[in-house]
């Protein structure tokens, strides 16, 4: 079977298609004497797949670390073919790259590299995110007792909790830069009170407390569903990492 | 101290690195402003907005967007020029500039720069993008020339031929990128000197320098702002600095294998010197 004529360059849709799949080719470039140059349509298709290729790897170090810079790369090429972004912002890219290594086969012995992986691109989303002043425990002890059951708290914009139940957290300080002690913890806190991001490891019961504190569930109801939770220390932990921005009372009618 | 739009000096600058910031703020003067990559700045908030304020608070800025696709056949993002407009508002800059090429389709952005043919139908379509924009931002703009690595067939006009008819259409200003003029001469067979010679000169606002190479197999030259400005650039810069007469913001731009301040800053004390020249025969 013959294979299809090329599509001509001029068209957008043509050379948009050829970038990502490299079957395609298009027809109408031509050298500065006006002489057919279909091979140079490849500088930009390598430069597309290299830059994009490089901006995953300059935003995952750490899965790459782990992964080893050739399978790494192959994969990162494998995503940007499939998963071109989707906007402008390259900071945004890659949120879906934890999930597209999960699949990969020759990782499904190590499902804590797409946990790294995850904890990596949620840094770097709280290292963007808006600025905020963190909610301070002496704003906490200025409401009243009786009402405390009651406070709901804005969770800090750049503030986010990871279930990492595979090891992510360990893996991901063992092979940070500079590395740090691994916590065998299943879960962490990022954020980003000021200017440095930081990630806290907390607990299965501190993390099952700490979560529908995050999504806005009164304290009241977020302590009922973490029993074995110490709520007073993970409280004081979340304040200290600067997990919240408000907090709110309903005051008893 | 910040600075009014419109003040970005005749003087030469680099583009701005974060990993700079420190001795960038420790000693301003080595450079005439900063250019900044607008997309690099369109997240909420956190260190690079805070570094930029610091920094802005001492130099002018020129602020260049990588990833408006004003030459592509979809009209442009709404969501993206607003986001244009937005870093402008927070940031002031003294100049606002894109380039002639477009990086997205159907939603996909492909981070380069990718060629058009030029035709009428692009040229209007162009104009008609680039008019948008300077509504939007309630001033002109600067449009970089790019640089080439094949011509399309379509093409009916030469690029000099084109710009030059944009920039009558629009009112808007160039980048005159001269690494962008050798990468595409070399790659295209036509002497640069010849393509300065058609360029509208009176329309330039701003002149990039950058690094280039050699592509693995030595066929064509790329455009990779990874080293130091080659010596025919400079060379083509000084004899085009000196037909324009006045001396105009010059950018250093080197975006990958980025040096340490200090080298940076002396490419761009190199270009200053040309600069000077040019402002002591203008004194005479």
């Amino acid at each position: 079977m013959a294979e299809p004529p090329p599509r001509r360059a001029e068209a957008q849709a043509a050379f948009a298609a050829a970038l990502l799949d490299r079957s395609q080719r298009v027809a109408g470039l031509v050298d500065g004497h006006g002489r057919a140059a279909p091979e140079r349509f490849m500088v930009w298709r390598n430069t597309m797949r290299a830059s994009l290729a490089d901006a995953l790897g300059a935003a995952f170090p750490a899965t790459r670390r782990l992964m080893g810079d050739d399978y790494f790369r192959a994969a990162a090429l494998h995503y940007v073919e499939r998963e071109p972004p989707r906007s402008p912002l390259l900071m945004t890219y890659g949120g879906n790259f934890a999930d597209a290594i999960a699949r990969l086969p020759g990782l499904a012995p190590y499902p804590f590299v797409p946990e790294v992986a995850r904890l990596e691109f949620c840094r770097l989303t709280a290292y963007h995110a808006a600025d905020a002043a963190p909610l301070r425990p002496e704003d906490l002890a200025a409401l009243a007792a009786d009402a405390l059951p009651t406070a709901r708290f804005d969770a800090h914009p750049a503030a986010a909790l990871l279930p990492l139940p595979a090891g992510g957290l360990a893996a991901w300080q063992k092979n940070a830069d500079p590395p740090a002690d691994p916590s065998p913890e299943p879960a962490a806190l990022v954020t980003r009170p000021d200017l440095d991001v930081r990630v806290t490891p907390l607990s299965a019961a501190a993390a099952d407390f700490a979560a529908p504190l995050l999504a806005g569930r009164p304290l009241g109801e977020s302590a009922a569903l973490a029993e074995n939770a110490d709520i007073v220390e993970v409280l004081s932990v979340l304040l200290r990492e600067g997990a919240f921005c408000r907090v709110s009372v309903t005051s008893p009618t | 101290m910040t600075f009014a739009p419109g003040d970005v000096p005749p003087r030469a600058g680099i583009g701005f690195k974060h990993a700079h910031a420190e001795a960038l703020l420790a000693d301003p003067g080595r450079v005439g402003f900063v250019e900044i990559h607008a997309e690099n700045y369109m997240g909420a908030g956190g260190p690079p907005h805070r570094a930029l304020a610091a920094v802005r608070e001492v130099l002018p800025l020129s602020l260049h967007g990588v990833g408006l696709s004003i030459g592509a056949e979809a009209g442009l993002d709404p969501a993206h020029l607003a986001r244009l407009v937005a870093v402008a508002e927070r940031t002031r800059p003294g100049l606002v500039s894109e380039h002639l090429a477009w990086s997205t389709h159907e939603g996909a952005y492909f981070n380069d720069l990718l060629p058009l043919p030029y035709t009428d139908r692009v040229l209007d379509r162009v104009a008609r993008h680039v008019d948008e924009v300077q509504t939007a931002l309630g001033r002109t703009m600067l449009l970089e020339n790019p640089s080439r690595y094949a011509a399309f067939e379509a093409s009916t006009m030469s690029e000099t031929a084109f710009l030059s008819r944009l920039v009558a259409m629009t009112g808007c200003g160039l980048i005159l990128d001269v690494n962008n003029v050798a990468v595409s001469a070399a790659n295209l067979g036509f002497a640069a000197e010849d393509y300065l010679g058609a360029f509208p000169l009176a329309a330039v606002g701003e002149i990039h320098l950058a690094g280039h190479r050699e592509d693995a197999a030595g066929d064509l030259l790329i455009d990779t702002h990874d080293g130091p400005v080659s010596a025919d650039v400079w060379s083509l810069y000084r004899n085009v600095v000196e037909t324009i007469g006045r001396p105009l913001p010059t950018l250093i731009e080197w975006d990958a294998a980025v040096p340490p301040f200090d080298t940076l800053a002396a490419e761009a004390e190199r270009a200053e010197a040309i600069l000077t020249a040019v402002r002591a025969r203008e004194a005479v």
